[in-house]
């Protein structure tokens, strides 16, 4: 084409834009937002009539499960419809894709490759599998035969995909993204103690935390506190800010930690202690991980591991490690009377004083408020309030492209979550965002 | 009860527990001579060769270590050698020197009523000595009479540290073992009156100044700033979370005023002529400063006196026994000076310990030569717990001129270490001078300096330059300095050139360029400085942050002297006794030891509890103890506990309690504030403290939100291939829209769109109809070959409609008002002239083609090639416009 022609075309680009206008609406224009919204897509003509037929005589979704629908314009017409986009691949190839991809990075991009972080979350809302486990279980999915039971050989590769899983690297995953294969139709439920897949102890699988793609953004360098701060952030949605609390016991903080930085101890005291109190606590859980690598050969880290050695002697030499000391070793000298971490013990000083707003144990289960390793950790923040709200409040986002902003939006997060926390279900959770979110009347 | 401790000298409190007996005749007499005589030409005597030689361990060390010091041998033998008793420089050119050990080992003996019975020198209690106090008392001193009993305090030490491998101390009971004298506790709810009606933390505090100010960010949000103590929808657990931030018994200090000016942090600008609306408690003329132009002055005034006003209403109270299970109260004066250990000092030829807290002198105690003050210059303020603070530009601590005992010491040894206790103020600074034996401009003998993370060791030798360069460094990747407080030593000696030790460890060796080197070109006439270069100010080489103790050896230290120095700790400490005698269940005698000390001038640092009883015949006892906090003054430290989980039972006299230390604030400061311990549980008493309860975080309103939004990278990358039925792999468009991925949007927020996203979705939008048109994939599809293949001037509804159709859907009120084709593609709108002309989508497209095909029949021909340019414009605007954009 034509210089010309190209500067022509892109003015009536704009002329385009602003043309949509609301009268008159009717349920074609609802559906049509939820499966934008949902899909991320437009429609075509044959799925607003699958739409139709959802709302007005229900819908078996691909797991199964029948969503009655009813009355043109009502709430359970509106979530049957939803459930057809549901159903559309795209919303894991797209929506959920890019719902879940920051998450896996610490610069919170959406642009992050795909990888075994997001394939997991994405295999798990597929599957219906309770979404607490994205914190607690030995699980992965791979890009293979789509199965959701672990034992149908699942990481045989899918037809025109060469890469394999490694857990040295993401080429198996982007290499998925790449050719945009069906993620709905190839992911493949297994586990991370797998020799095939990270191959760490079974106790050793926390959920997403413990993926190569969380390993690399998080417990990469530094103190691992980087997997707490960013699993506080991306699943109770409140950064440390938020949860600082001077007046916690002070005895787990670790050595590390200056207690006069600059020679000012009223930044501790006023600062430093209101996040180390509660979050030196639990890291521990997380004392015996380490994304490996070579930062000489491989300085952004494209080649490291996950690595799981119940010891604090000193990193693994190279290719992998460099030899220093054990990340919850450094800088010891700081303050020789705070916390030496001994084992991968946690304790949750949080249940208490203002952070016990956070709904610890929501579900009444008995939940201890110490124990040792990232999964019982992971169990602990999985099973409060604020992880079953943060949840629907992104999906809320996602779907309604807003946090929420009034008093009605916050009623519609609480309702969300008492349902969300009945079943964790996050295809659910779309659902009811979807319905909230139909276009105003005008 | 013994504890073997070894000590460094707390004069003050010394002075204050002493009782002494004897007086130590002075040669010379009287307490005079202030500018001292003392001449010091270097040690000449060996102990090894003295006859008779030391008969024992002990004086063997007391040779080494007292005797044969420069001040020993030039002052005090003047007199002490045979002329006036004691005689304890016996042995200097005559005489024996066992019996000079022995005549310190006694009582005093006559004179003075005030110090009977004391020892003339103490080894299990140095800073007892009589001698110390004969020095402080201005006894034909050598220097200032501070200066003099230090260095005579050193020697003790280190005679008692040799000869025992640790000093005693004795424990004995603190005078005053009182209850807690209480203070002012916080009311009991957020509206509790606390004097005159209205005088509540919620009218006072919350609602004048609070809310209106604070609560931009300290409520919770969607993007708090902790502590949230400014939330307008929660009253009651504002409340609960501010506490920690006011300081009942001083107003001025609490976190809340203080923030303000000393951090300039979000200070508001006064409403002046509405002040007594906004604050009508608030009385300026309480305030001489007010209004005189700095904002966050004036805000901590307001602050300051809201809190005031609330505190003045509070009742003083003891510390109520029935509800808190308290020990009896002691303070740092009723302390007993601890120390961490002996330093190895035998080489050390300046030493800067900071002691004084006052002038503008810090003194070298040394006793080496004769003594390298430095003048302090500039923002160089004294650290509580023995320090200096480089603050600012132009400070330094400076050395004079004339005194060149570095250079010719060294010279000696051509060897030297630099040892440091020193917190960085960050990690930022360059090129930054902490002890510099400097001649300005660059030029130096040798540098301890800060670059980043890393530690420079600058010196000059036949291998360097005339700056001292090139430096060695610790290594860049460990990032060893850090701006909290460590002990760094650089050494240098002609066969390992420079090394640096950092906590004991050595972190930087291999100085090959050194190595080999001599000393030859020094320059005798530079100054010692501390924090900066010589001569006029030079802030490029300026170095901030705390300086605890400053040593120069001319030896190279090993290792073990290293670790030995480090070990041994730097500032005062003490051990604080929490009487618990009077508890139930617990034995009398019974006590918490704490070892205390000022940790810098804001906080005091508590470390290794233990339990003791005085009573020596008590060795097993059975004393459950729990939830143990930390009281200052009036209330619990509100930071900083580190004993509250626990939960044991104490067994041993003298068992450890914890291995953890902790910092609580300061209040009053080491001369006034008075410390408690308050439990849960000991012996068979407890008590139960009531959590306050914190109801659900409410969040405000936001703005309200667009309903719609943008459609993001890979959702437009998607909507595009579903619309033509083109997979989003075919042909050239993966590299496509690899190319403009990040510049289509990423967020849906409506606002956050720029030209740039369309420009990035018609380029992605050109490549998919581009696959339509030229390549063919999916058009039969959509359109018939006979209109792929018309005339450019033929109707373009053949091909308008079916792509308008896959974009817009049917039946739907949201979708683009297409309009309709007359007869023959025309559309009545099509070349607008007019304002009022109406557009529809259609009206737009042929007004499209209609311009492109205003090249025929210059540039293009009305022909095939020329309607697939068409059909691809029609399309490429068709998917990049707001229909497929917008959500």
């Amino acid at each position: 084409m034509r210089y010309k022609s190209i500067i022509r075309v892109l003015l009536f680009s704009y002329i385009l834009l602003g043309v949509t206008s609301v009268n008159a609406l009717t349920d074609r224009d609802q559906f049509k937002r939820i499966h934008d919204r949902i899909a991320g897509i437009h429609p075509d003509e044959a799925t607003l009539v699958a739409m139709e037929n959802a709302c007005t005589s229900g819908y078996d979704d691909d797991n199964g499960i029948n969503h009655p629908g009813g009355a043109a314009g009502s709430a359970a017409c509106y979530e049957a419809a939803a459930y057809v986009a549901i159903d559309n691949p795209r919303f894991y190839s797209v929506t959920l894709k890019n719902m879940i991809a920051p998450w896996t990075n610490e610069a919170q991009s959406k642009f992050e490759p795909l990888n075994d972080y997001t394939a997991t979350v994405i295999g798990i809302v597929r599957d219906n599998v309770d979404f607490r486990s994205i914190l607690t279980d030995n699980i992965l999915y791979t890009v293979g035969n789509g199965s959701s039971n672990i034992n149908a050989n699942p990481t045989a590769l899918p037809s025109g995909l060469s890469a394999a899983y490694s857990p040295s690297n993401n080429n198996h995953y982007q290499e998925a993204e790449d050719e945009d294969f069906d993620l709905k139709a190839t992911l493949s439920r297994t586990v991370q103690s797998s020799p095939s897949t990270l191959n760490i102890p079974v106790a050793a699988a926390a959920g997403v935390m413990t993926t190569r793609a969380g390993a690399k953004a998080f417990f990469i360098d530094g103190t691992n506190r980087a997997m707490f701060r960013f699993t506080m952030l991306n699943h109770l949605c409140n950064d440390l800010e938020f949860y600082k609390d001077v007046t916690r016991p002070a005895d787990r903080i670790k050595r590390d930690v200056s207690r006069s930085p600059g020679g000012d101890s009223r930044i501790y005291l006023n600062n430093c202690i209101g996040c180390h109190a509660g979050m030196d606590g639990m890291i521990g859980a997380f004392a015996y991980y380490n994304y490996e690598y070579d930062p000489n050969a491989d300085p952004n880290a494209v080649n490291g591991r996950l690595v799981y050695k119940q010891d604090f002697t000193n990193e693994s030499s190279a290719p992998l490690g460099d030899g220093s000391t054990h990340k919850y070793k450094i800088n010891m000298q700081n303050f020789e009377w705070g916390y030496d971490t001994v084992d991968d013990s946690w304790v949750n000083y949080w249940r208490e004083g203002p952070n016990e707003t956070i709904g610890w144990d929501t579900n009444s289960q008995g939940l201890p408020t110490t124990g040792n390793g990232a999964a019982s950790l992971g169990a602990e923040l999985a099973n409060t309030n604020d992880f079953a709200s943060c949840q629907v409040k992104k999906v809320f986002k996602t779907v309604c492209l807003r946090s929420p902003v009034d008093a009605a939006d916050r009623t519609q997060i609480d309702t969300m979550t008492t349902n969300f926390k009945s079943g964790y279900n996050l295809k659910q959770a779309f659902s009811e965002a979807a319905t909230y979110c139909v276009i105003p009347t005008p | 009860m013994f504890y073997k401790k070894l000590t460094i000298a707390n004069m003050k409190t010394a002075l204050l527990c002493m009782a002494m007996a004897l007086t130590l005749t002075a040669c010379g007499g009287g307490e005079s001579n202030s500018n001292g005589t003392g001449t010091v030409t270097g040690g000449v005597f060996g102990c090894g060769s003295l006859e008779p030689a030391p008969g024992n361990t002990l004086t063997n060390d007391f040779c080494n270590e007292f005797w044969i010091k420069d001040n020993m041998q030039n002052v005090c033998a003047n007199c002490h050698k045979e002329t006036n008793p004691p005689f304890f420089m016996a042995g200097k050119d005559s005489g024996d020197i066992n019996l000079a050990a022995q005549a310190l080992l006694q009582p005093a003996s006559s004179g003075d009523v005030d110090f009977a019975g004391q020892l003339i020198v103490d080894l299990a209690n140095p800073s007892q000595s009589y001698i110390v106090k004969k020095m402080q008392n201005n006894h034909n001193c050598w220097a200032s009479p501070t200066v003099c009993a230090d260095i005579v305090l050193g020697y003790i030490e280190n005679w008692a540290g040799d000869s025992a491998g640790g000093r005693t101390i004795q424990l004995t009971a603190p005078l005053n073992a009182n209850p807690p004298g209480g203070g002012k506790q916080f009311p009991a709810t957020a509206t509790t009156p606390t004097g005159q009606p209205g005088y509540t933390f919620e009218e006072l505090i919350y609602n004048p100044i609070l809310i209106p100010y604070c609560s931009g960010c300290h409520k919770p949000n969607s993007n708090p700033q902790g502590p949230l103590f400014a939330d307008p929808a929660n009253l009651a657990s504002s409340y609960e979370v501010a506490k920690s931030r006011i300081d009942l018994d001083d107003p001025g200090s609490s976190r809340l005023a203080v923030k303000l000016p000393t951090e300039n942090h979000n200070c508001w600008e006064v409403d002046m002529p509405n002040i007594s609306v906004d604050f009508p408690t608030f009385n300026p003329a309480n305030y001489p400063g007010f209004a005189s132009g700095d904002d966050c002055a004036d805000n901590a005034a307001i602050i300051e006196d809201a809190i005031t006003k609330f505190a003045e209403g509070i009742p003083t109270n003891a510390v109520d026994p029935n509800v808190f299970l308290i020990s009896r109260a002691t303070s740092i004066p009723d302390g007993i000076v601890a120390s961490g250990g002996s330093r190895y000092e035998a080489q050390q030829i300046a030493l800067y310990e900071f002691k004084t807290g006052q002038g503008t002198v810090a003194y070298d105690t040394s006793g080496a030569g004769q003594a390298l003050d430095l003048q302090l210059q500039g923002p160089v303020n004294w650290v509580g717990g023995w320090g200096i603070s480089i603050d600012g530009s132009g400070a330094m601590a400076r050395s004079g001129a004339s005194n060149s005992k570095l250079y010719s010491m060294i010279q000696t040894t051509g060897q030297y270490s630099i040892e440091a206790w020193v917190a960085p103020n960050n990690v930022t600074q360059e090129m930054a001078r902490i002890v510099n034996y400097t001649g300005g401009g660059g030029n130096k003998n040798f540098a301890l300096s800060q670059t980043l993370y890393n530690y420079d060791s600058q010196v000059r030798n036949t291998n360097t330059g005339l700056d001292g360069e090139a430096a060695l460094s610790t290594p860049d990747a460990e990032e060893v300095l850090q701006a909290t407080l460590q002990h760094v030593v650089t050494t240098y000696d002609t066969v390992n050139g420079r090394q640096i030790y950092v906590n004991g460890e050595l972190k930087a060796s291999g100085d090959i360029l050194a190595q080999g080197g001599s000393l030859s070109n020094w320059n005798d006439s530079y100054t010692l400085v501390l924090g900066n270069e010589s001569g006029a100010v030079n802030d490029n080489n300026l170095w901030k942050g705390v300086l605890k103790l400053v040593s120069i050896h001319n030896s190279a230290l090993s290792q073990a002297q290293i670790q030995q120095n480090y070990n041994a700790g730097v500032g005062e400490k003490f051990f604080l006794l929490f009487d618990i005698s009077h508890i139930a269940g617990v034995p009398t005698q019974s006590y918490i030891m704490f070892t205390v000390s000022q940790f810098d001038n804001y906080s005091y640092l508590f470390t290794d509890p233990k339990y003791v009883s005085l009573n020596s015949s008590i060795v097993n006892v059975n004393i459950p103890i729990k939830g143990m906090r930390i009281g200052i003054n009036s209330n619990p430290a509100a930071a900083g506990q580190a004993y509250l989980n626990m939960d044991m039972t104490i067994s041993t006299n003298g068992q450890s309690l914890s291995p953890i230390g902790t910092t609580v604030a300061l209040q009053g400061g080491p001369d006034t504030d008075e410390f408690y311990l308050i439990f849960e549980a000991l012996g068979t008493e407890s008590r139960t403290y009531a959590q306050p309860t914190y109801p659900p975080r409410t969040v405000s309103n936001l703005p309200a939100a667009s309903d719609i939004g943008l459609k993001t990278f890979d959702e437009i990358n998607t909507t595009f291939s579903a619309m033509l039925g083109i997979s989003t792999q075919t042909g050239n468009i993966p590299a496509v829209y690899n190319l403009v991925k990040q510049q289509l949007p990423s967020s849906e927020d409506v606002k956050t769109f720029v030209t740039a996203h369309n420009i990035g979705a018609t380029q992605l939008a050109m490549e998919y109809c581009n696959q339509l048109v030229t390549q063919e994939v999916a058009s039969p599809n959509i359109f018939s070959s006979a209109v792929l293949n018309q005339n450019a001037t033929a109707d373009p509804s053949g091909y308008i409609d079916p792509i308008l159709a896959l974009a817009n859907g049917s039946g739907m009120d949201t979708q683009m008002d297409v309009g309709t084709f007359a007869t023959g593609g025309t559309v009545p709108d099509a070349n607008p002239t007019g304002p009022d002309t109406t557009f529809t989508t259609k009206s737009e497209l042929v007004y499209l083609v209609n311009k492109l095909n205003s090249c025929i029949p210059g540039t293009c021909s009305d022909d095939a090639t020329q309607t697939r340019e068409l059909i691809k414009a029609v399309c490429t605007a068709t998917l990049s416009s707001a229909n497929s954009i917008i959500q």
